[in-house]
């Protein structure tokens, strides 16, 4: 739904900036503030100029790693609850390192504190920046609360030659360091992800456990690491697999963040069933319900470039009968984008490459190719061949996550912590298990593929922030607002170049505030001006207000109970912009305006006696318009030369008629916007609860205030009261 | 990255690696065939970097660096192999990360404030390293640790110059490390 409202947004976007630009971030709920504590001229203050990268807008190296130090640290303010300014006290400075080797930073708690005012549990060690929102006071005030440090020669000749940090601010560090993730996942540690007691030796800080320990829970002994003696956390500590979190916020959340990458082929009924598949490092990732589709064998010629006819090395030469359909590739000679472009540029809607050498479980696809746009996986070449040989019978399958299987869990449901054994094979019970899928930001390694989200449906670090007693707000997060908007005003998820674009253009704002407070209004209401909005639920808020008005005492046509099940079933199986989406929406209006026009309350407001031109003018009335000749006419004609309105089909199609005039969308959009700001932020009616009085003044405000400019929506502040409001915030956190 | 790319490094990791290592012998070998060529010639040729083309960007007594389509990698001349550290650089390693990751609470003091709360200065202790390296492959993998010995495996260091004792096997390869997978 991108295609939409550029040209409205950007004219709002240009008359709104003086007004909001006084205003504070929409979503802030902790300010984390970065101590420059660089000397003149180095690091943060180093002049070298440099040219702005990935919304990376610092004109100097110096600026550019500030503004990835407090871009970082904003995407947890924004979702993490503070009254207390946490500070990170940070510089760059000459660490280790060798042309291939080289430690790119550290960071951590400056300070712990335990028995403080507002401590969830007493004797238990807390990171001084959960302290202190916890207490809601700064406990050392002007004292720092997280320390960083950073490598100041990373990317130099004899430091980490073939890696410097990517400064960019939008994840699109190809094969680099990007910064911002590992910063991320720095400030993490610093924030409470991390236990003070040693792992190694199981002994407890000064003789207290940390928060952490008090949610370690090992599952072979029962036992969290708090009602365990030194020698059992030790053996804890390296007991693989069987180490886990136990917190209620992250257990809650392990069955919609994890899951399990499969290959499912639904037929022929002989091969039907789950193929265990490894995942691709390039283009989108696997989903749920994912992709389903026909199973055909790619057809290259035998070339120079790759000798099988299978092995998609080449342009393929089916095209036809590949569009549209799932390719099955064989691996070999060429590199796995190669046959993945290949296969994309003939039409496949998706990759299935066999593999060439017996063994399991398939490895992934490596390689990089950001213009790949369709999702590939590996299976084992017994796998392969299994399939290949019932081809011709006509394969149908799905590539998709399977959330039943919660990828990197217990049999609980508890996420496994990293408890590698020996111990000195990796990193610390302090991250999660490698073994988590797909992958998180707090595991020990930093994966390519993180995004910098932070909260479920992606990642699991909020959720065990909230478990060790942060409170905090998922729709901080810019990927989760943008998420949000699709479930509740599209009914649906996003797509995935939709979800990303959207995001994008809250993200590209960088660090400028106005820019990202305009731009969470412009897209927030960008989804209620969107085609798809217009043509299922603005649509169904025009079936009733045409058929019955509006209802009685009230300004409104619809109650949120009637138009949530109408909206959904309008626009069931409409992607705009994907597939062949006007077919389906034309097919569920129909089948929606003659499922309307056959309920009782239709029924028995219009009696079939009623003749053609009564039944339509009735429907006008209620409707407000004045309809031209031609339109009254133009519905009249769907009853033909029927003298009743007994034909159910023609009720149907005249009430659309009516429903779809334009002057009525016309007449009734600021109307439907300001109720659809309840509809879709609040999720109730505009006289439910707790709506004082129990009436439509909050409406009528509104509406008022929406027409007394114009219709527009920024100077009108409607969408940014509503976003902001504390009734719409508490739906995602606190 | 996905998963999967890690369970490489941990279930038929022997058998890929073999084969890897067979085909970077020989890509290495042209690699380094390819950077004696321009090192040869450089005088006479322009020395802007070339994307997709191996050209040498830099010369000391026995190590070169070579740009790999837009990524350095410091070789050694004579082999054009990506080499491990010398025991001089390894030294150097373990000195910095000795001071990076300590988790000992010897000298730290607790202060018991007014409010009956009790605070430690953690001293720069207790902190996590994000570390990375470059593997002979040419893939770069990337780790975080917060103790010495998880830091001396993944460089693939002698344990004992973090000032641990050598218990077990350490393994360069942890199964920590993210990796890019198999191209082709």
């Amino acid at each position: 739904m991108k295609n939409l409202t550029l040209a409205k947004l950007s004219l709002a976007l240009a008359t709104s900036l003086i007004v909001l630009s006084l205003s504070s971030s929409a979503f802030g709920a902790a300010t984390i503030v970065i101590q420059n504590n660089d000397a003149a001229g180095v690091g943060f203050n180093d002049p070298t100029p440099v040219a702005p990268i990935g919304g990376n807008a610092g004109t100097t190296l110096g600026q550019q790693r500030l503004n990835a130090f407090q871009f970082a640290a904003n995407i947890w303010g924004a979702t993490l609850n503070s009254s207390s300014t946490i500070t990170v006290r940070a510089n760059w400075e000459a660490l280790p390192c060798t042309a291939n080797s080289a430690v790119l930073g550290s960071a951590g708690a400056a300070s712990i504190w335990r028995d403080f005012s507002g401590a969830t549990f007493n004797g238990t060690w807390y990171s001084a920046a959960l302290a202190n929102a916890l207490t809601g006071v700064d406990l050392q005030a002007g004292e720092q609360e997280i320390n960083a440090r950073f490598n100041i020669n990373l990317g130099n000749t004899g430091c980490g030659e073939g890696f410097p940090f990517y400064l960019g601010l939008d994840n699109n560090h190809g094969n680099g360091t990007d910064l911002v993730t590992v910063l991320i996942h720095e400030f993490s540690h610093g924030l409470g992800f991390q236990t003070f007691t040693s792992s190694s030796t199981g002994v407890q800080n000064s003789g207290f456990p940390s928060i952490f320990d008090r949610f370690l829970f090992d599952n072979a002994t029962g036992k969290t690491w708090v009602a365990m003696t030194d020698a059992e956390r030790q053996a804890s500590a390296v007991n693989t697999s069987h180490l886990t979190w136990n917190g209620a916020a992250v257990t809650g959340q392990t069955s919609s963040v994890l899951a399990t990458p499969r290959l499912t082929v639904n037929s022929p009924p002989p091969i039907a069933g789950n193929y265990v598949v490894g995942t691709a490092s390039f283009g989108p990732s696997l989903s749920s319900p994912g992709i389903t589709g026909a199973v055909v064998q790619a057809l290259d010629p035998s070339d120079g470039a790759g000798s099988l006819t299978t092995d998609a090395c080449s342009p393929l030469t089916n095209g036809a009968a590949i569009s549209g359909k799932i390719a099955l590739i064989d691996r070999g000679t060429c590199t796995f984008v190669t046959k993945v472009k290949n296969a994309q540029n003939a039409g496949a809607i998706a990759v299935v490459i066999a593999d060439n050498v017996a063994g399991s479980p398939p490895p992934g696809l490596g390689g990089s190719d950001g213009t790949i746009t369709i999702s590939a996986v590996r299976i084992t070449l017994a796998d392969g061949n299994t399939i290949k040989a019932q081809l011709g019978s006509g394969v149908n399958a799905s590539l998709l996550l399977d959330y039943s299987v919660p990828g990197g869990t217990d049999g609980a449901g508890r996420a496994l912590m990293y408890a590698p054994n020996p111990v000195e094979a990796g990193s610390s019970v302090s991250h999660w298990d490698t073994t988590l899928f797909p992958n998180q930001l707090m595991e020990p390694n930093f994966s390519g593929d993180l995004t910098h989200s932070v909260v479920p449906i992606w990642d699991l670090t909020w959720s065990l922030f909230q478990d060790i007693g942060w409170h905090g707000n998922k729709i901080g997060d810019s990927q989760f607002y943008v998420r949000q908007h699709y479930i509740d005003f599209l009914n649906r998820f996003p797509d995935s170049s939709g979800l990303a674009f959207w995001n994008n253009q809250i993200v590209e704002c960088g660090l400028d505030k106005p820019c990202i407070e305009i731009r969470q209004i412009n897209v927030s209401a960008a989804f209620f001006l969107s085609i798809e909005f217009q043509e299922t639920g603005y649509l169904v808020y025009r079936f009733y207000k045409s058929a019955y008005g509006n209802m009685p005492g009230a300004p409104v046509p619809v109650t949120f109970g009637e138009f949530l099940p109408d909206t959904q079933q309008i626009g069931q199986g409409v992607v705009v912009g994907i597939g062949n989406w006007q077919a389906q929406l034309e097919a569920n209006k129909q089948a929606f305006a003659l499922a309307f026009v056959t309920r009782s309350r239709f029924t028995s407001a219009f009696p079939t006696t009623l003749t053609p031109a009564e039944f339509v003018d009735a429907l006008f009335a209620k409707s407000g318009v004045t309809p031209s000749t031609s339109e009254r006419n133009a519905a009249i004609a769907e009853f033909g030369a029927a003298t009743n309105t007994a034909d159910n089909a023609a009720r149907g199609r005249a009430l659309r008629l009516v429903a779809e005039n334009s002057q009525l969308k016309n007449l009734e959009f600021n109307k439907a916007f300001v109720l659809m700001q309840y509809f879709g932020y609040l999720r109730r009616n505009p006289n439910d609860p707790p709506e004082a009085g129990l009436n439509f003044d909050g409406y009528n405000f509104w509406l008022t205030k929406l027409l007394n400019h114009g219709g527009n929506f920024v100077d009108a502040e409607m969408v940014k009261s509503f976003i902001v409001s504390g009734e719409y915030r508490q739906r995602f956190g606190q | 990255m996905r998963k999967q790319e890690k369970v490489i490094g941990r279930t038929s990791s022997r058998r890929i690696k073999r084969l890897a290592w067979a085909a970077l012998v020989v890509a290495v070998f042209a690699l380094g065939a390819m950077a004696a060529v321009s090192l040869r010639t450089s005088q006479a040729k322009d020395s802007s970097p070339q994307h997709n083309q191996t050209q040498a960007i830099g010369n000391s007594h026995s190590n070169l660096s070579l740009r790999v389509g837009a990524q350095q990698m410091p070789v050694d001349s004579q082999t054009g192999q990506i080499r491990p550290l010398t025991q001089e650089e390894a030294q150097q390693l373990a000195e910095g990360i000795k001071k990076l990751v300590n988790q000992s609470t010897d000298g730290l003091q607790s202060v018991r404030h007014a409010d009956g709360s009790v605070s430690i200065d953690l001293e720069g202790r207790f902190q996590n390293i994000a570390i990375a390296r470059r593997d002979e492959d040419g893939k770069l993998t990337q780790s975080c640790v917060d103790n010495p010995k998880a830091a001396a495996a993944f460089f693939g260091i002698d344990p004992q110059l973090v000032g641990v004792q050598r218990n077990a096997t350490s393994s360069k390869s942890g199964s920590a490390v993210s990796e890019k997978g198999e191209v082709r």
